[in-house]
Parts: structure tokens; C-alpha cells; sequence
């Protein structure tokens, strides 16, 4: 059924070509009316939907000139046509203003051509003018059946819509839709959460206005692979200190061709992104290991002679000159230390499995406690411990000690020997968790990913070879675990989970390093 | 009575010289070989008191080498010395009853080179002080009864002032006194623990002595009985049960329910010494280095005579 009453849209003061385009686009489903002035609105029957004017015959304050506009048309939707740019900081002001509020729409001119304008008005308003449309037949006196019709139409609209906006908010995805020219023009539940950002806050805005940084830039890198390459555009990337996503953006084309936005879509993959990398982690760490370990084993022969050799020579100091002495000295602490480190080395590659058993957890930590006692370094820390009642797991009693020794010592250094040291244990089921807080400076965002990187350290030359958080990792590795760590300046907390049973069929076995 | 004669044989010739220079300086003739074949010709000519050999070289291994020995020369000792693994050797230790696999570290232990291969040639084998520097402190407490346990363990351990060492030698401790009180002087079965009677007076020939002695170097506890019931082919089968692995990775002793008690105190402690004299006197001696010395690859230090 056709209706032969259209809606009206008055045009004032707008350049000729925008007004050809338009007349030429827009005369198809709307009656097109060209007035001279604001006040030419008021002698129009029926009010028209919406009124373009041309930036030029806007005057200021712009909220006055709006509230006049709408007194005049009876509250037609104010659309301005034109180049914001050129305006000075104060009128350009007032735009983004009356833009927020919903006063009125700016739109620049390369836009109307791109036909986002035309996008945006046909969707926007396709709703209220069938509303509209309804109330004109009935005031102009049609049948009951048409009434009828009418009314089932407008709701199967509204149902369509209600039926769209709840597909968007179901699916997983976050989903946002940015015009060509940038701005916001939907998020569903999903994005809004995943962004963090609320409707009020970005409804027609430019992006840039209403994302920080990192994802503002994201935005423009996706669109403009997807553009370029007219189809899809995927990466994986961090938006914010814990968050991952895969993010997917497609361009979105009008039936004619033209570009007229983009559609992004958000998934949040910090969980399989985090444990991918400890995977990754696991294997570099096991060549590193093999790798190590063929080093190693070839370096032993030599630094026992070597060693043995000073050593010999050292007993018979007398028969040497102070010089001399002196320099077999150096040789053999030297080689002595590269025995410590052929050492350790080896350590990260061994093959562990032995000596597992059921420990309590708590017992564990009181035992590193009684290492560490005696150091200065902990006389002035404060330990403070919340046990959760004995946690029993199966491990290896020597590589857990190992692990806490080296966490707990990595604290007391982070607090430079004063603060507070806390212990936590829990059980969850088939896990049990341990936590080693500290009060210290904090790990820079930078280089937390980087610390269970083996040889990375932060001690200087000399002190620590960067191998004891690689060789923490390895353990809880082995145990079939996980270790996290969150930091913040004052508080950095390492997280240990582990399984508490022993796995079957040899599932808890050690994997060759 | 003359020189004693060691044959040391490394594919390594520094080692060789090494080695070689050092026993020579204290009293023994040293022949060298760089490796098997050579080194069982060598022995066809002369009778040596002891073999040396390193396990990893060409055309001969040394477990190889010491099989042929002991066949073709029943009477020369033999020991063997590694930069590897002694772990990964254990299974071959156990079937081949080599007992003596003392490792090369940085710093080398020359002394314990030297007792190992004193301890071999005059089968005087007993005795903390070995193992001591000249002039160390040592004491010793003896266990009448088993309620003295606690006190003798005590008594060794309270006088080291590093409380990381007196945790590790207790843990130690615990089970070779209770074995030796339980096992060795009383003789109850390792599987049955729960129907042991926990209160025993020892008779005079059954009683256990605890020492312990210290050293710029080490500090250093040992465990007497004097029913040398141990066996070494035991300790070997023991410690290889929990040392080697199934297909699976896992140690053969998983499900065992008993037997882990000599691994887990040789897993413990830097040195974990056993020596016997069958039927006379057992002695298990656990050591601990001062800062880190010696640190590397756990020797196998079993002597049985």
C-alpha cells in the first residue's frame, strides 16, 4: 500500500551542490521543500520531519538559535550542514554541545556525499515517520482498515527493531558500528562493557572523543585495513593492562557502494592469550633447558681441571711470590663461580619427578620462614600470615622450598628489608593457592611480562643470574601449575596454584627439559 | 709393603695428570691409561691395588671396565669418577654392585678423592674423622634405648649455628637413627612399621652411636650401628628404585610403601656416606658444605668390606 502523503524536509540556506544531492537523493521518499528562513518554518502544513540549514545562517548562542528553530518547525529534527572546522574554539564549543545533548547534527559536507547522512536519517527516522504518517492519514480522515493496517505495521517495525537491538545485545561478541566519518553510531552491551563506556557517552560522537588512546588507535588501524583491503581486518591486541582481544573489523557498504562505516567486532581472549604465552614460555624454557644442559655437561670436565689445577697450586702458596699467588687466587675463585653457574644451569634442565609427595603447604612456608630467619635483610619485615587450615598437596617438598626461598627473597629485596611480607594459603577444591605478597616499589608494566624470562634480571652485574624466577616457573611447570603475578607500586602479589592430587596415569609427569 | 698402585684411567689426559700428580705426592704409584683396552693391558702386566676409571670414554665405558676387572682380577679395587650425572648411572651402579662413583666439580674435592681411595686400599674404612680436617671438633653420644633418640639427635645437631644445616641434618637423622635403632640393632621388618615395638632397651652389642664434627669446610654427623645388617646390594636397589624411571617419567617406587628413606636423606644432604662392614659395624655419614662447595652432582659414596 503506498502511501501518497510523504513527510517534509525543509532545506534553508544550503550551498547548491549539497542542496542538488540532496533534493536528487532525498525527493525519492520525502517531500522536499526549500524555505528562506527560520521563520518560513512556522507557515509550513503539515511541520516539517527534519530541516537542513546551512552553517551559515546559524546564529549564536547556538541554543538560542536551536530553541527558535524548534519553536518555528514544531520540533523537526535540526540538522546543520557545513564546515565546523573553521570556527572558532568558542562556536566550535557550543557544536560538540548541542551535538551531546541532541539539540541539533553537524554535518560536514564530504559526509553528506559518502551518504552517511542519508544512512543515518533513513534509520533514525524511519520509525517515527511511519508514526508520524499514521496520525497525518487518521487527521486527514481514512478508513477503519487502514487503521488498522496501519497499527500492525508500526508494531511489526518495532518488533523488527526490538528483535535486531536484542540479536546485537545476545551475542557474545561486542559488536560496535562507527560511521565513515567516525562517529559512534552503535555498541551492544557487550562492546560498552569490554570498552567501558556508557550509552550517554558516545551516541554520534567521534571515537576519538570518546576512547582513550590505545583503542582510539586501534579503531583507526582496523578501519583503514578493512577499508583498504575492502574486507576483513582481524589482529590481537591489548587494550588496557589485563585485557586481550581479537579484534575483527569489516567495512560496511550501502546497496550503491558507497563506504559507509565500519562494524567491529570484540572478543575478549585475555584468558587463552595468557595461557598461550605460558605455554610458549614452557617451550622456550625446555629448548633453553636441552640446549643449556648439552653446554653444561661439556663444561664440566674443563673447570674441574682448571680448578683442580689453582687448587694444587694454592697449597703450595709458599713456593710462589705474592704476585703470583695473588693471580692463582683470582683463577680459582673465578672458576669456582662458574662452577656455581654450571650449577644452576643445570638445575633448569634437570629431569624432576622424584620426590614427590603429600607436604603440607603451610608447613612449606614455615620452613622457608626458618631459612630466612637468620638473614639481616628480614629483621625488619613484618611477616604476616593467613593460613587456610592445612592445605596438603602432592609435590616435591625440595623444588617447593625452592620456589618460596626464591620468591620470598625476591620480596625481601623488592622491600629493600623493610615492610611487610604476607603469606597466604588456600584451597579450592583440587587446587590449593599460595600467595607471597610485598610492599615493595612494584614491577614496572614493562618488563612483568619479561621476568620468568630466564637470565632477565634487575640485580646488577654480579648479583643473581636472572635464573631463579626461570627455574620457579619450570617447577611449578612440572607440578602441573601456574604461577601469575600482579603489581602495582606498594603491592606485587605472586599467585601460585597447584594441583592438589596426584594425577594418573602418569599425567603429573615431568616433561624432559 | 711398598707403594700401593693406582691405575687411573680418563680419556681426559689433564685429568690423568691431575690426579695422578696428586696421589703420587701422597704415597702412591700411579699408572695412567686413556682408556679401557689400554687399561686392562696395563693390568695383565702389573697388580694394582686400585682402579680409577672415568665412566664416559670411548671404544670402553667404565662399568664395562670395571665388569672385566673384577672377572679377570678379583682382587684390585675399583671405584669410578664422573663429571655426569651420578643419578642417570644408578641402575648401572646397582648391576654392576659399583658402589664408589665420586664426581669432578669446580672446585674438585681433592679430599675426598683421597679417602675414597684410602678407604679402598686399607679397608679402614670407619670413622667421622676421615672426613674431617685435621684438628676438627667432634663428639659423640650413644643410644642406650630408644627413648634416647630425641636426646642423641639433639646433642649432634644443637651444636652447628647455621639453623638451615641443624633442619636438614634432623630430617636426615631422623630416619638413619630410626633405622639404625629399629632395622639395623633390632631387626624389624622395613614393611611393617605399625607393629614395631616403639620402646626398646638395646643390649651392650647392639648400641648405637651418634657423632658429629665440623670443619672450616663442613659440618658432619654419623650414624653407628654395630650389627652391619645393610647391605650395599640393598642400598643400591633401594635408591635406584626411587631414582630410575618407568615409561611414564615416574620414579619405580611410586606405589612402594616403605623404602624411600635412603633417598630422600642422600636427596637431603650434600654427601650421604655408607660403610659397611657385613655382619660387624654399619656407619652412615651425611655431611654438609659450608657455602656452597662441592656443589654439583651427588657422588655415590657405598663401601662394603
Amino acid at each position: 500500500m503506498e502511501f501518497a502523503i510523504k513527510s517534509k524536509i525543509a532545506f534553508i540556506n544550503l550551498p547548491n551542490e549539497i542542496k542538488s544531492y540532496l533534493v536528487s537523493n532525498l525527493s525519492v521518499d520525502y517531500n522536499v521543500v526549500e524555505l528562506k528562513d527560520i521563520e518560513s518554518l512556522a507557515s509550513e502544513e503539515p511541520t516539517p520531519l527534519a530541516v537542513i540549514v546551512g552553517l551559515c545562517a546559524v546564529d549564536w548562542p547556538l541554543n538560542t538559535w536551536c530553541e527558535r528553530v524548534e519553536f518555528f518547525s514544531g520540533g523537526a529534527e535540526i540538522f546543520v550542514a557545513g564546515e565546523t572546522e573553521r570556527l572558532d574554539n568558542g562556536k566550535k564549543n557550543e557544536c560538540v554541545e548541542m551535538q551531546k545533548n541532541g539539540r541539533c547534527c553537524f554535518i560536514a559536507p564530504d559526509m553528506i556525499h559518502k551518504g552517511c547522512f542519508l544512512y543515518n536519517l533513513q534509520k533514525a527516522y524511519i520509525i517515527r515517520d511511519y508514526a508520524k504518517q499514521i496520525s497525518l492519514f487518521m487527521q486527514s480522515g481514512g478508513g477503519e482498515e487502514v487503521h488498522e493496517e496501519l497499527e500492525f505495521r508500526t508494531k511489526a517495525l518495532l518488533r523488527e527493531k526490538d528483535f535486531s537491538d536484542n540479536i546485537i545485545n545476545s551475542i557474545t561478541s561486542g559488536l560496535m558500528v562507527i560511521e565513515a566519518e567516525g562517529n559512534l553510531v552503535k555498541l551492544n552491551n557487550e562492546a560498552e562493557k569490554l570498552l567501558n563506556v556508557g550509552q550517554r557517552d558516545y551516541l554520534a560522537v567521534h571515537h576519538s572523543e570518546v576512547f582513550e588512546k590505545p583503542i582510539a588507535e586501534v579503531i583507526e588501524k582496523m578501519s583503514m585495513q578493512s577499508i583498504e583491503s575492502h574486507g576483513r581486518s582481524s589482529e590481537i591486541v591489548s587494550i588496557s593492562e589485563n585485557l586481550i582481544v581479537a579484534w575483527t573489523c569489516y567495512p560496511i557498504y550501502e546497496p550503491g557502494g558507497n563506504f559507509i562505516g565500519t562494524m567491529h567486532f570484540i572478543d575478549d581472549v585475555t584468558v587463552q592469550e595468557n595461557t598461550e604465552r605460558q605455554l610458549i614460555q614452557a617451550e622456550k624454557l625446555a629448548t633453553i633447558g636441552t640446549m643449556l644442559s648439552g653446554i653444561a655437561h661439556e663444561l664440566r670436565n674443563p673447570l674441574s681441571i682448571i680448578s683442580g689445577r689453582s687448587q694444587r697450586l694454592l697449597e703450595k702458596r709458599d713456593k710462589f711470590d705474592e704476585w703470583t699467588v695473588r693471580y692463582i687466587q683470582s683463577i680459582d675463585d673465578q672458576v669456582t663461580r662458574c662452577g656455581q653457574i654450571v650449577n644452576n644451569l643445570l638445575r633448569l634442565s634437570r629431569k624432576e619427578a622424584v620426590g614427590f609427595d603429600y607436604n603440607n603447604l603451610n608447613a612449606i612456608l614455615d620452613e622457608v620462614l626458618t631459612y630466612v630467619d637468620y638473614q639481616n635483610i628480614f629483621d625488619r619485615i613484618t611477616v604476616v600470615k593467613n593460613y587456610a587450615s592445612d592445605p596438603v598437596i602432592y609435590c616435591n617438598r625440595s623444588q617447593l622450598l625452592q620456589v618460596f626461598l626464591n620468591l620470598i627473597g625476591n620480596a625481601a629485596d623488592a622491600m629493600n628489608g623493610q615492610g611487610a611480607l604476607t603469606l597466604t594459603t588456600a584451597d579450592f577444591g583440587n587446587r590449593a593457592m599460595i600467595s607471597v605478597m610485598d610492599t615493595g616499589g612494584g614491577i614496572a608494566p614493562k618488563i612483568i611480562s619479561k621476568i620468568f624470562d630466564p637470565f632477565f634480571t634487575t640485580k646488577e652485574a654480579g648479583k643473581g643470574t636472572g635464573l631463579g624466577l626461570a627455574i620457579v616457573y619450570r617447577i611449578i611447570q612440572q607440578h602441573g601449575g601456574t604461577i601469575n603475578v600482579r603489581s602495582k607500586p606498594g603491592e606485587t602479589v605472586f599467585d601460585v596454584i597447584l594441583p592438589k592430587w596426584r594425577r594418573k596415569d602418569g599425567e603429573q609427569k615431568n616433561t624432559s627439559g | 709393603m711398598g707403594n700401593k698402585k693406582i691405575l687411573l684411567v680418563d680419556d681426559e689426559i689433564d685429568i690423568l695428570d691431575m690426579l695422578g700428580d696428586f696421589l703420587s705426592e701422597h704415597g702412591y704409584h700411579v699408572d695412567t691409561a686413556v682408556d679401557g683396552i689400554d687399561a686392562l693391558e696395563k693390568m695383565d702386566k702389573t697388580q694394582y691395588d686400585l682402579l680409577l676409571s672415568d665412566i664416559r670414554m670411548p671404544r670402553m665405558k667404565g662399568f664395562e671396565l670395571i665388569r672385566e676387572a673384577r672377572a679377570r682380577f678379583p682382587q684390585v679395587k675399583s671405584a669410578l669418577i664422573t663429571a655426569y650425572d651420578v643419578n642417570e648411572y644408578i641402575r648401572m651402579a646397582r648391576d654392576e654392585d659399583a658402589g664408589n662413583i665420586i664426581t669432578k666439580t669446580s672446585p674438585f674435592n681433592f679430599d675426598e678423592v683421597l679417602t675414597v681411595v684410602r678407604n679402598l686400599i686399607t679397608e679402614d674404612i670407619f670413622g667421622l674423622e676421615r672426613y674431617l680436617r685435621p684438628g676438627a671438633k667432634s663428639d659423640f653420644f650413644e643410644i642406650r634405648h630408644s627413648n634416647q633418640i630425641d636426646d642423641a639427635i639433639k646433642s649432634a645437631c644443637d651444636v652447628f649455628a647455621d639453623p638451615k644445616v641443624v633442619i636438614k641434618f634432623k630430617r636426615v637423622l631422623r630416619e638413619i637413627v630410626t633405622n639404625a635403632v629399629y632395622y639395623g640393632s633390632r631387626n624389624e621388618a622395613g614393611d611393617k612399621k605399625e607393629l614395631w615395638d616403639i620402646d626398646v632397651a638395646l643390649n651392650p652389642g647392639e648400641y648405637v652411636t651418634v657423632c658429629h664434627g665440623q670443619d672450616d669446610e663442613k659440618q658432619a654427623v654419623s650414624v653407628v650401628d654395630r650389627t652391619g645388617r645393610l647391605k650395599k646390594r640393598e642400598v643400591l636397589f633401594w635408591l635406584d628404585r626411587n631414582i630410575s624411571r618407568d615409561m611414564e617419567g615416574q620414579p619405580i617406587s611410586m606405589y612402594d610403601k616403605h623404602g624411600r628413606g635412603l633417598f630422600i636423606s642422600r636427596e637431603s644432604i650434600d654427601r650421604f656416606i655408607i660403610n659397611i662392614k657385613r655382619g660387624i659395624m654399619t656407619e652412615i655419614i651425611a655431611i654438609n658444605f659450608v657455602g656452597e662447595l662441592y656443589k654439583g652432582y651427588r657422588p655415590l659414596l657405598i663401601t662394603e668390606i
